[in-house]
């Protein structure tokens, strides 16, 4: 244990950590014991060697660092340029977003536009219908007149000329009228899927006139199918079937403007075909141009989204461009 | 490898006084910081760069353990105190001690230009400690290096995988650095010639 302390001591001593006074005394005792004296040196040296292990340590590492030092670093470049992907989405958000609204925008001002022009084409129809119903009422009393006084040739040329000034006029005003109500059959027959028979009714029971009628319809002869149905008289037990079958043959055979009476007849009669009847009578609106009435239908079924043809109705709202 | 970590000047005396893990990278900060103005200083007065690394690697020690001693009292900054002991250590070796004239304020680093130690790092000494330390196992060596790098008994412990932890390590060192004195003891020629050396 001595020992070990007065190697410690001179270990402090030589690292110079010891108190003064420790110290002096430590060096009286080395100038007059030569065996302690020895034992210093033999520490010293001892310790300068390791020293030296310590020193070729950093050494080696000093060349660690001096390689790195001077190994020449290129000088650094910039990395390269990194699309950002989260700019170039919202880019092409913004992009694709302004492409809509463009869209968007041409589109309702095309609808605006051709409803104006649309109303403005109607107005201007109107306008004229009701000047030639003036002009046609002016001549039919202008002839009655004439008619009502005696013939002689004179009259008899100015009648001829109203009548054909009348007929002309009569000729005009239907044309107008007729352009009035443009109507979209084919899109009303497209949506109508004729294939279906089953929304008619089959043909039950053996009457042969009914039989008849069913394979006419089913083959498309609606215009024998029709023939059929209105050969049974008005007082006959089967008009019940006649008012359940008629109507689709009278569309069918694109008698639009017979088969919506008929259509109404059956809804009175027959409820629970409903909303076939609302369907078709819409159908028949389309195909004779009626368009406050195919609003008021597409309206009522679309506000039944569990109507067996609210599916049908947003299909064809869409292809008649109505908002 | 860049260093992230600065040190101020209290920092690195700190550090070394602290030995281990931290004196190595304050050697790290202070060498990378320093190595080129201490070249370009002995470069300046006509040394080449490879004069200039042979002294600032015979310094460090002497510089380390001067900087760790308690009365050390830093006048300068500490980068121009080390650049003037590395200077000065060239300057002896280029000129001889006889042309030593310049004034330096640190009595102990001037004692080390002229000490024993410097002798040693210049002469064949270097050679016969180098030989001597041979004769210690690498176990050995490597205990000691760690213990004179400033690591504690329980790093020592650590690094050297001792079961038995800190009191096993101080055990070990003991008896390696007794081994190594016994070594020295038993080769007086050793002792008389460094003996020879300091008395000139």
């Amino acid at each position: 244990m001595a020992e070990e302390y007065l190697h410690d001591t001179i270990q402090k001593y030589l690292l110079g950590e010891l108190p003064p006074l420790e110290r002096e005394h430590l060096e009286a005792n080395i100038d007059s014991d030569p065996a302690l004296a020895e034992q210093v040196e033999i520490q010293r040296l001892a310790y300068m060697g390791l020293q030296r292990l310590a020193a070729a340590d950093l050494r080696q590492k000093f060349d660690l660092w001096d390689d790195e030092l001077d190994t020449p670093t290129l000088p650094q470049t910039p990395p390269p340029i990194q699309p950002n992907h989260d700019k170039l989405w919202i880019w092409t958000a913004v992009i694709l977003l302004l492409l809509l609204l463009v869209g968007a925008f041409a589109h309702f001002w095309q609808v605006k536009h051709t409803r104006n022009s649309e109303k403005s084409e109607v107005a201007q129809r109107d306008s004229i219908i009701a000047v030639m119903r003036i002009e046609f009422q002016q001549k039919q009393d202008s002839m009655s007149v004439l008619l009502s006084l005696p013939k002689d040739s004179l009259s008899v040329l100015e009648i001829k000329r109203l009548q054909e000034e009348i007929d002309r006029k009569d000729k005009s005003l239907r044309d107008l009228e007729s352009k009035r109500r443009a109507g979209k059959p084919l899109i009303a027959l497209q949506y109508a899927q004729p294939s279906n028979t089953n929304t008619r009714g089959g043909s039950r029971g053996t009457d042969p006139v009914l039989t008849d009628e069913a394979k006419a319809f089913k083959a498309k002869e609606f215009a024998e199918s029709i023939r059929l149905l209105k050969s049974i008289p008005a007082n006959d037990s089967r008009q019940a079937e006649v008012i359940q079958r008629l109507p689709y043959s009278l569309f069918y055979a694109s008698h639009f403007d017979a088969a919506i009476p008929a259509f109404i007849d059956l809804l009175e009669v027959d409820q629970f075909k409903e909303m076939d009847v609302q369907w078709h009578l819409l159908l028949c609106y389309v195909a004779i141009g009626e368009r406050s009435e195919t609003r008021y239908l597409l309206h009522a079924i679309l506000k039944n989204p569990k109507h067996k043809y609210y599916q049908q109705a947003i299909d064809l709202k869409k292809a008649l461009n109505i908002h | 490898m860049i260093m992230d970590q600065k040190y101020t000047d209290l920092e690195i005396i700190q550090a070394f006084r602290e030995g281990g893990q931290a004196r190595e990278k304050a050697w790290e900060f202070a060498y990378r910081d320093w190595r080129d103005r201490v070249i370009g200083t002995i470069i300046a007065k006509n040394g080449t760069r490879e004069e200039a690394k042979e002294a600032i690697q015979e310094v460090v020690m002497a510089f380390e353990r001067r900087v760790r001693q308690p009365d050390f009292v830093l006048q300068h900054r500490l980068s121009t105190y080390f650049i003037t002991c590395v200077y000065r250590l060239w300057i002896r070796s280029k000129r001889g001690k006889s042309v030593i004239e310049m004034e330096f304020e640190d009595g102990h680093m001037s004692d080390f230009v002229e000490s024993v130690e410097a002798k040693i790092a210049q002469t064949d000494l270097a050679k016969i400690l180098d030989e001597s330390l041979t004769r210690l196992g690498e176990r050995c060596k490597s205990i000691l290096r760690h213990f004179m790098n400033g690591f504690s008994m329980k790093e020592i412990a650590e690094k050297m995988d001792f079961d038995g932890g800190e009191q096993v390590a101080k055990n070990e060192k003991r008896k390696c650095q007794e081994r190594y004195e016994t070594y020295l003891r038993e080769h007086p020629s050793i002792l008389q010639r460094i003996q020879y050396h300091r008395n000139g």
